[in-house]
């Protein structure tokens, strides 16, 4: 509705809106641009909180184990002394177990996701499976342990803390691990190629044996490292199971007693001793890392490999 | 039709039928993608599917060698005859069948191992071990297929190093090496540029000589150079694919019996 | 020469054994596949057993609500209160750290970060989680208890806070990866949307992508509580074994003082020689069962979340 004198008013108006909103908008954009800033510090710290934690923490346990990583050390048996203290049986006991570890999960993993991908139709059943894999994934680890003790000590009647109960309780806690990227690998096989070997006659299991297999070794094998680092660090299960937080001598065979390098570690925290507090544990600290290392060193070197050879 | 003289370089004897497709009605579950197909295909001849895509010539072709079935609830009514025995039989298995067909696809999809390895792959799943044998089979598919001379020196190099038209050319060894009688070709040039192409269809001319080739082509162009029998498809009102005309190349493209026919060929739709 | 004309039989016949061949390959596969089921119900089966036993000796509600926690010393008596008090102590003070930081870490990488940086800290994260706890212990223990004693002079050798910092260092990054690919399915088309408006990019990330990624980014907190509740060597180490009632209205008593979990609980009773048919043994078992309910049904919830709200926003 036009009214008196609403040429003045109106500019009068137009006045106030430029004042007020455009300023407003101004004094909102610094302010914003602040907040901003702020967040994004928060954000960067959050990121690096983590990350540079670690790297102070590896330095200093480098730095107390330098002197006292050597051969010695490597070589030795256990002991109440600092300086006669050494991880070989552990050492060994832990390459025995995860290498049984290895050889179970392989084929158990992959021919479950073999199962998955290429068999089971999606229906229920394979929902039900899959589900049931998650979830066992987000099981603790130390249930694990309960269900060797209970399954394989108790029911079965092994002997504790052998080797092979060791292997087997530690496969069933990184099945899933191998089973899910063993998926992923096979998933990732173009469908093309399935059908360029079916259509030139090949049963299936010829197709997944000749081509889907050889295409998703890599990520089967990286998910394999995975996996065999997850049990190389494992603790609790293996307390359960019985093995001994310490021993003297090397595991001879599958049914040999055994102690691990993260149950000693385990033991040794409990050392109070500078010697061992500051030396032998951060020793045995930083042996049980760089095997860590070099299993995930090769795995990304396998990875490289095959993406490089493949295209 | 199939008393008409050929041209000389083709076996001068009367080209008999090898597929004898009779009423043959194709279901995807519910959906009938396919209604009463009935069509002789000819021994030695190059034959080509074409029309308005959507109209089901892809799926007729997987017919042949009963691929529908891996994609899912698949049901047939009708027959297809492979020299008098019906390939949808209880007693056929799909997997000797599908040694028989050699398929050839629109993407090239060569495995990814060596240029050798991808030609001896059907023969070493059918348990031939013998590498001597195996290479002879090799050089043999590989010299058929046109590519020889281009890959001979590289045998062990992968095959994907190739470029689109000459992994095309591969997988056609690849296909021929386990002797097939029949060769499908789903658009097997639509991904390759103009002389790939041409290399190809000079290619298909000389395979009819020892292959029955069929050949699903959205190109009509294609169509008309290449093949000695053209069927034509089209959607009917209900979207399934129905057999409209099929005849000799030349005479369905200068003097075609149906107005449908007509009108695709002078490209008033499609 | 014909390629192959000695090879190949015509015959296009099905043969039995070809057939059965394939079957028994199928049914290996299968077999294989069976073993997942097989382990959860060998967990299942496990812990009733000798759970259903130990609640014979020792009644439900004596466990539920008895306040002491002592089943090996004399008088031995079997109160898990005290464990659930600790676990969720600790579970609480990790998530404290550990979801803000994860989610902030997850933003970081996915709105801020560019390619080259991003391909950096995605590896130096997984890193963090692959240490193993035991370590993670060690250096709660070891380094940042001496550390955080120069800030909190009364805090005990054995005590919550240490071991709650690394356990959240252990967990951010599956919170953040997690969190991150939620954030980066949302569509570039609804930052978009706000940025057109003349909004920033702060506040078009906290109001607009976290809440279009709000059921991965729930599911991933979830999933990380889960750790935490199971996390057991970290906690054993650096937590202690002093199995209490934490008061929460006492910061300093919650955080700076010693506790036991229940796996701490496991543990202890899992290395001390107990036998196989005694009441102690068997509650190992009750408390375990206890444990495996708690983060299975948080890993339920998590994975519900996850299936049923994410058409939700995409």
């Amino acid at each position: 509705m036009i009214t008196r004198g609403s040429g003045a008013r109106r500019k009068k108006h137009s006045e106030i809106i430029k004042n007020t909103v455009l300023a407003g908008i101004g004094d909102n954009i610094q302010s914003e641009k602040i907040k901003g800033r702020i967040f994004t510090g928060f954000c960067v710290i959050a990121t690096f909180f983590g990350i540079v934690s670690l790297a102070s923490l590896l330095v200093y346990v480098f730095y107390d184990a330098a002197g006292w990583l050597d051969l010695q050390f490597l070589t030795s048996a256990p002991s109440r002394f600092a300086e006669k203290a050494g991880v070989y049986p552990m050492l060994i006991g832990s390459i025995f177990v995860v290498s049984l570890v290895a050889v179970f999960s392989l084929p158990l993993g992959v021919g479950a996701a073999i199962y998955l991908e290429e068999y089971a139709k999606d229906n229920f059943v394979r929902r039900l499976i899959e589900m049931n894999i998650s979830n066992l994934a987000g099981v603790p680890s130390i249930v694990y342990g309960l269900l060797g003790l209970g399954l394989f000590v108790a029911l079965l009647d092994m002997s504790h803390g052998i080797i092979i109960v060791g292997a087997f309780t530690l496969t069933l806690r990184v099945l899933p691990i191998v089973i899910v990227s063993s998926q992923e690998a096979v998933r990732a096989v173009p469908v093309s190629h399935r059908y360029g070997s079916l259509g030139l006659g090949s049963t299936k299991w010829q197709m997944i044996r000749s081509v889907v297999l050889p295409e998703a070794v890599p990520g089967i094998m990286t998910g394999m490292i995975l996996a065999l680092s997850n049990a190389m660090g494992e603790t609790a299960p293996l307390i359960m199971i019985g093995a001994a937080t310490s021993i003297f001598t090397a595991p001879r065979g599958l049914f040999s007693s055994f102690s691990a390098m993260p149950l000693q570690i385990f033991a040794w925290s409990d050392f109070p001793q500078e010697g061992f507090r500051h030396g032998v544990t951060p020793a045995a600290i930083v042996v049980l890392l760089v095997v860590l290392l070099i299993m995930n060193g090769i795995a990304i070197y396998i990875r490289q490999r095959y993406s490089n050879k493949k295209r | 039709m199939e008393k008409e003289n050929i041209e000389e370089e083709r076996d001068v004897s009367e080209p008999a039928t090898i597929l004898d497709v009779s009423k043959l009605n194709f279901y995807y579950g519910d959906f009938r993608a396919l209604t009463d197909i009935s069509i002789k295909i000819l021994r030695n001849r190059i034959t080509a599917i074409i029309g308005p895509s959507g109209c089901g010539k892809s799926t007729f072709l997987r017919c042949f060698n009963r691929m529908n079935e891996l994609m899912g609830e698949t049901r047939v009514e009708g027959e297809i005859l492979l020299k008098g025995k019906n390939i949808y039989d209880s007693d056929i298995d799909p997997v000797r069948l599908r040694r028989n067909t050699g398929m050839v696809f629109q993407q090239p999809n060569p495995f990814p191992k060596s240029i050798l390895d991808n030609v001896v792959y059907g023969p070493k799943m059918y348990g031939l071990r013998n590498k001597q044998k195996l290479t002879d089979i090799a050089v043999e598919s590989l010299k058929r297929a046109a590519i020889w001379d281009e890959v001979k020196d590289r045998l062990h190099v992968s095959a994907l190093s190739l470029s689109g038209g000459q992994q095309q050319r591969l997988c056609i060894a690849r296909a021929i090496a386990v002797e097939p009688e029949i060769i499908l070709m789903d658009e097997p040039a639509s991904a390759l540029d103009p002389v790939a192409t041409i290399k190809i269809e000079d290619l298909m001319r000389t395979l009819a000589e020892n292959y029955t080739i069929i050949i699903v082509t959205h190109n009509m162009q294609q169509a008309a150079r290449v093949s000695d029998y053209t069927a034509f498809f089209m959607m009917d009102e209900n979207r399934s694919g129905m057999l409209v005309e099929y005849g000799k190349t030349d005479d369905i493209f200068t003097n075609p019996e149906d107005k449908r026919t007509e009108d695709y060929i002078t490209g008033r739709f499609g | 020469m014909k390629p192959g004309k000695e090879v190949l039989e015509k015959n296009l016949l099905k043969s039995v054994k070809r057939t059965m061949h394939e079957n028994v390959m199928g049914g290996v596969f299968f077999i294989c596949a069976l073993v997942s089921i097989v382990t959860t119900i060998g967990i299942v089966i496990v812990l009733l057993a000798e759970a259903v036993d130990f609640f014979r000796q020792v009644s439900i509600i004596e466990f539920f609500t008895r306040v002491r926690w002592s089943p090996t010393i004399k008088p031995s008596e079997f109160g898990v209160i005290p464990l659930i008090s600790g676990t969720l102590t600790f579970t609480f003070v990790t998530a404290l750290i550990a979801l803000p930081a994860g989610l902030l870490a997850a933003v970081y990488l996915s709105e801020y970060a560019n390619n080259r940086l991003r391909a950096i800290l995605k590896p130096a994260l997984e890193v963090l989680a692959g240490i193993p706890t035991v370590v993670y212990g060690y250096f709660a223990l070891v380094y940042i208890t001496p550390l955080l004693r120069n800030i909190f002079p009364a805090i005990r050798t054995f005590n919550v806070l240490s071991a709650s910092i690394v356990v959240a260092i252990m967990i951010i990054p599956t919170i953040a990866s997690i969190s991150e690919d939620s954030m980066r399915a949302v569509p570039r088309s609804l930052r978009e949307a706000g940025f057109g408006l003349g909004v920033g990019k702060f506040k078009v990330t906290i109001t607009i992508v976290v809440p279009a990624a709000l059921s991965g980014i729930v599911s991933s907190f979830i999933l990380g509580i889960s750790r935490a509740i199971g996390e057991t060597m970290a906690v054993t180490i650096a937590g202690g074994n002093l199995a209490r009632i934490v008061n929460p209205l006492n910061p300093a008593s919650a955080l700076l003082e010693p506790i036991q979990t229940m796996t701490a609980a496991m543990v202890e009773i899992g290395m001390s020689d107990v036998t196989g048919d005694s009441v102690a043994y068997k509650s190992l078992f009750a408390v375990g069962l206890t444990l495996f309910l708690m983060t299975f049904l948080l890993n339920v919830v998590s994975q519900f979340i996850k299936m049923r709200y994410r058409e939700k926003y995409q």
